[in-house]
């Protein structure tokens, strides 16, 4: 009678091996999550669309490969708007990589730099500055441990020595998945379809959220300014998200890394939209807040210069009204900006550009700045009186109890 | 820890069962029954030392009481019955205080406007499933069933850790007589017998209750942001729910093959505690195979104490009792709708704690009363059975099924009002496509094409659910459980099997246009009634299961029977 069951036992230990071996070859192969870093191969698995989902796991190992000279932080913004690959990069601060990781605050920008700028020697970092990441938000809770123990440092600086043994748990827990399985099927499926979305030096590309908008003939933007009138009403700003710019500056100063910090440029109704929920003086400070951070004296020794830039502002860009198809040239939503728009910008930040696009902000010009915008508001007001009064209608429209 | 964490399948299950092997082979049984009492107390203390003493302190105090029943004369009744109303008192005070004093606070805090601070019990893990198991244990030791007993083999009984934190819940004759070093030595069959009932399990619970478990928030946790909130549309709340049932139903059901299966390797029959309910012809039937050992329970120590008090006040005050299809109303409510409207509400304050608990509970009693006093009454008004079950057997079946899922939603929901709007949602009065789509330009079309893969899941799940053979029917031959009959013929409960021969029956004969499905239906057929062999092929797709549901592991959530 045991040899019945022993029989069953031996065939079931050899099937069991034979799958397991297969679908972790085809993981391994695959490699959706890019954590093992199998070569990229054309029509195979060079697209990885998990870019969607997974930045914060693909960033961690992605960029350490990159080894750039330039990284570029921030929110969706910044990896859907600028351009890792844009041409007006100089030579010398090339590779440029998009270190940007969508829906995350100040915090997580803060730990990928350090995480990167302890293993290679970088040049430049710019960063996107989005006022709604700066408003109590629970940064960067979510993630969880393995977050934190992904990357090469600690939050203090000292080297992470759980770094290696989350590197194993990252390898084994994508390799032996089933959730890995499936995304090797989607990745597979993609690269034979040859169009999904990809990272390409860090950069988000052909992101599914830009064809979901496309797809709605602009009737999400008017959602998305809903979200949005949730996103600011009430809100103030974070200490905690200050301290972390303060901290990205301390790091770069301290490796004489330069720095370009520059606040994004939103669409006019987003600019309202900060005006009725009562926050626009909030968004003023925010800035005196950043000014003062970035006009700190560098520490003795230290030669490197913190340069910020500020887009947010009515302009012939933010006052683009949707042409007939509902679409926009310089915003996908309010929020977030067209890589067109994005060229400009880091045209502009590198010396370039059009000159009447943003601002650089100092101390000596910042008064001068709010009031500029205050006057720019006023006359958009004056000129297109119904997209201010859409706006309007809206929020009272979300809370019926606001005069 | 649960049993679908990779300490548990890769550490404390293997060195358990490689002690086990090692001490029943080399050393005396009575050794390797310590082992597994030890490695059982680790298994609770994983869960936090201060569960495991409330524990050892619950089951140290019903084996005192029950060590002073056993040495109690059976002369001395008065005394034997405040020890053991004494000891059930001290059982249910003991689960009332760690599941439901901060309910109660909090309800007073509601009420009255008081400031009680609302977590101050701890909820030790499997404490519903303990006390239960020691009050059976008390009332079988007073009825002298359980003439004497050992500190040892009550530890076993109380700590066995395959059905500790979801039972089943075990009768002491079910489970002490087992322990023999006979049955131990099958190592090799039980081995081979206890890995297929653990794969299934392992595989329902990973991959198809997590996997189908993604939709069910979209109706019982909508987003609630301003800018995102809505009620809840027709399918969308249809397809939350099914979810809901299909995940609780594949969540218990994995965990009770898992329990069966770790305990057979141990040389450990446990009882069946889930049979394929949803298949189930009418509400009873369905109670007769979702929890099997907690309706067993109930059945024995409070529905049927309950109809023998009121039977015997009702005869000695000259009222009338049940006469079959004679019955008076006052009878059927006196001696059906209320002992199993209260039955139902402690089966629902059991199952957690909160007033859509005990609605859900009354709402099944609702059922019961009402399929109860039906085949009571039946023959009065459709007396032909045969038409009776050709006509009654699919629709009950479809009408069984409906109530069951019109219940989960109370069972679900965070409140009684989220339950209702929920409800709401199914009738439709929140139209069937959501604002957010209508919003977005989108029609029906494009929300019908987004449900692609929600409705696929919950229609695949179904298909299982209804036609293919269950775990315990899949390992027949090989005796799964304790009462689970190898045979469908002379079987304990041939009601059950019968009902399940003739679902199948009733789809091979509505398919007789299509011979392949008839004949895939057919072998499902043989399979649910004979089993299956342990052949090469069965080998392929355990293993299968097994790879699948450990690639799923990282991704698990934690079983939702465990917070009962």
């Amino acid at each position: 009678m045991d040899e019945y069951f022993r029989c069953f036992l031996t065939k079931w230990a050899l099937a069991g091996v034979i799958f397991i071996a297969l679908l972790v070859a085809l993981n391994v192969m695959v490699d959706p999550y890019m954590v093992i870093g199998v070569p990229r191969v054309a029509g195979f698995n060079a697209r990885k669309p998990s870019i969607e989902t997974h930045t914060y796991l693909l960033k961690a190992y992605d960029v350490l490969r990159a080894d750039p000279r330039t990284v570029l932080l921030g929110t969706s913004t910044v990896g859907l708007g600028i351009d890792a690959n844009d041409a007006a990069w100089p030579s010398k601060d090339r590779p440029v990589y998009n270190l940007s990781i969508q829906g995350r605050g100040p915090y997580t920008a803060f730990r990928y730099l350090q995480h990167i700028a302890s293993r290679t020697d970088l040049d430049l970092v710019v960063m996107g500055l989005d006022f709604n990441f700066f408003l109590d938000a629970p940064d960067p809770v979510e993630l969880g441990p393995e977050f934190e123990q992904r990357l090469a440092v600690l939050p203090d600086g000292q080297v992470n020595t759980r770094q290696a043994w989350q590197r194993i748990r990252d390898v084994l827990q994508t390799t032996f998945s089933l959730d890995t399985v499936s995304e090797s099927v989607v990745t597979l499926s993609a690269n034979v379809r040859g169009e999904s979305p990809n990272i390409v030096a860090g950069n988000w590309e052909n992101s599914g959220y830009f064809r979901f908008i496309a797809q709605t003939g602009g009737r999400y933007v008017s959602l998305w300014d809903r979200r949005i009138i949730d996103l600011y009403r009430g809100k103030q700003v974070s200490p905690k998200a200050m301290e972390s710019v303060k901290a990205i500056i301390h790091l770069c100063e301290t490796r004489r890394i330069r720095l370009i910090l520059f606040i994004s440029p939103i669409h006019a109704d987003e600019l309202e939209v900060l005006d009725v929920v009562g926050s626009w003086k909030n968004f003023e400070d925010w800035k005196r807040g950043l000014v003062a951070l970035a006009s700190e004296r560098p520490p003795a020794g230290s030669d490197v210069t913190v340069s910020l830039w500020d887009f947010s502002e009515y302009d012939a860009y933010s006052t683009e009204s949707p042409s007939e198809d509902a679409t926009m040239r310089w915003f996908r939503d309010s929020s977030h900006y067209s890589r067109e728009l994005g060229r400009v910008i880091v045209q502009r930040i590198l010396g370039g550009g059009d000159v009447h696009f943003g601002s650089l902000l100092s101390l000596e010009t910042l008064d001068a700045r709010l009031l500029d915008i205050q006057r720019q508001r006023d006359l958009y007001r004056k000129e297109k009186p119904h997209e201010s009064q859409r706006v309007r209608d809206l929020y009272k429209s979300m809370y019926a109890d606001v005069q | 820890m649960a049993f679908n964490s990779y300490e548990f399948i890769f550490i404390f299950l293997p060195l358990t069962y490689a002690g086990f092997w090692l001490l029943v082979r080399w050393a005396a049984y009575t050794a390797a029954v310590n082992w597994l009492i030890l490695t059982s107390i680790i298994f609770y203390a994983y869960a936090g030392l201060a569960g495991l003493e409330i524990i050892a302190s619950e089951i140290l105090f019903n084996y005192l009481i029950a060590s002073a029943l056993v040495r109690t004369e059976p002369a001395r009744k008065r005394l034997r019955r405040v020890l053991f109303v004494g000891g059930v008192t001290g059982n249910v005070l003991i689960l009332s205080y760690f599941k439901y004093w901060n309910f109660l606070l909090a309800t007073a805090n509601t009420l009255w406007a008081t400031n009680f601070n609302v977590d101050q019990a701890i909820f030790p893990l499997g404490i519903s499933f303990l006390t239960f198991q020691q009050i059976a244990f008390l009332a079988d030791v007073w009825s002298r069933q359980i003439p004497s007993f050992n500190l040892r083999d009550h530890l076993f009984f109380s700590l066995f850790f395959p059905r500790t934190v979801a039972g089943p819940i075990v009768r002491y004759k079910e489970i002490v007589p087992q322990l023999s070093a006979t049955a131990a030595r099958d190592f090799v069959p039980n081995f081979a017998v206890g890995i297929c009932l653990f794969s299934i399990g392992l595989f329902k619970k990973t991959v198809l209750a997590d996997g189908v478990a993604q939709f069910v928030p979209e109706a019982f946790n909508p987003p609630t942001a301003v800018w995102l909130s809505e009620p809840v549309s027709l399918l969308t709340a249809w397809i939350s729910v099914l979810a809901y049932t299909l995940e609780l139903y594949f969540d218990f059901s994995g965990y009770s093959d898992m329990a069966l299966g770790a305990g057979r390797l141990f040389g450990v029959k446990l009882p069946m505690n889930f049979n394929s309910p949803l298949r189930a012809h009418n509400i009873v039937e369905f109670w007769g195979r979702w929890h099997i050992t907690l309706t067993r329970f109930l059945t024995a120590y409070v529905y049927t104490p309950l109809v023998l008090h009121i039977t015997r006040t009702r005869l000695a005050k000259g009222k009338s009792v049940l006469h079959g299809r004679l019955s008076s109303l006052s009878a059927i409510v006196a001696l059906v709708a209320l002992p199993t409207l209260l039955t139902m509400a402690v089966s629902g304050v059991w199952h957690g704690v909160g007033w859509q608990f005990v609605i859900w509970g009354l709402l099944h009693g609702g059922y019961l009363t009402i399929n109860q006093s039906w085949r009571l009454l039946r023959p009065r008004f459709w007396p032909d059975q045969v038409s009776y079950d050709r006509i009654m057997k699919p629709l009950g079946a479809f009408l069984t099924f409906m109530a069951v899922t019109v219940a989960m939603v109370f069972f679900r929901a965070t409140s009684p009002a989220s339950a209702l709007s929920i409800l709401g949602g199914m009738v439709g009065v929140n139209g069937v496509v959501p604002h957010l789509y209508e919003n977005l330009g989108f029609g029906l079309s494009t929300y019908l094409v987004n449900l692609i893969m929600p409705f696929s899941w919950v229609g695949i799940l179904l298909l299982i659910v209804m036609l293919m053979p269950n775990s315990l029917e899949l390992m027949r031959r090989f005796q799964p459980a304790s009462d689970f009959p190898r045979e469908t013929k002379g079987m304990a409960h041939p009601q059950v099997i019968q009902s399940s021969v003739s679902v199948a029956s009733i789809h091979v004969a509505s398919v007789t246009a299509y011979p392949k499905l008839r004949a895939a239906l057919t072998a499902c057929t043989n399979v649910r009634t004979r089993g299956i062999a342990l052949n090469g092929p069965t080998a392929a797709v355990i293993a299968l299961t097994i790879v699948l549901a450990l690639f799923a592991l990282s991704a698990s959530s934690g079983f939702l029977y465990f917070r009962f």
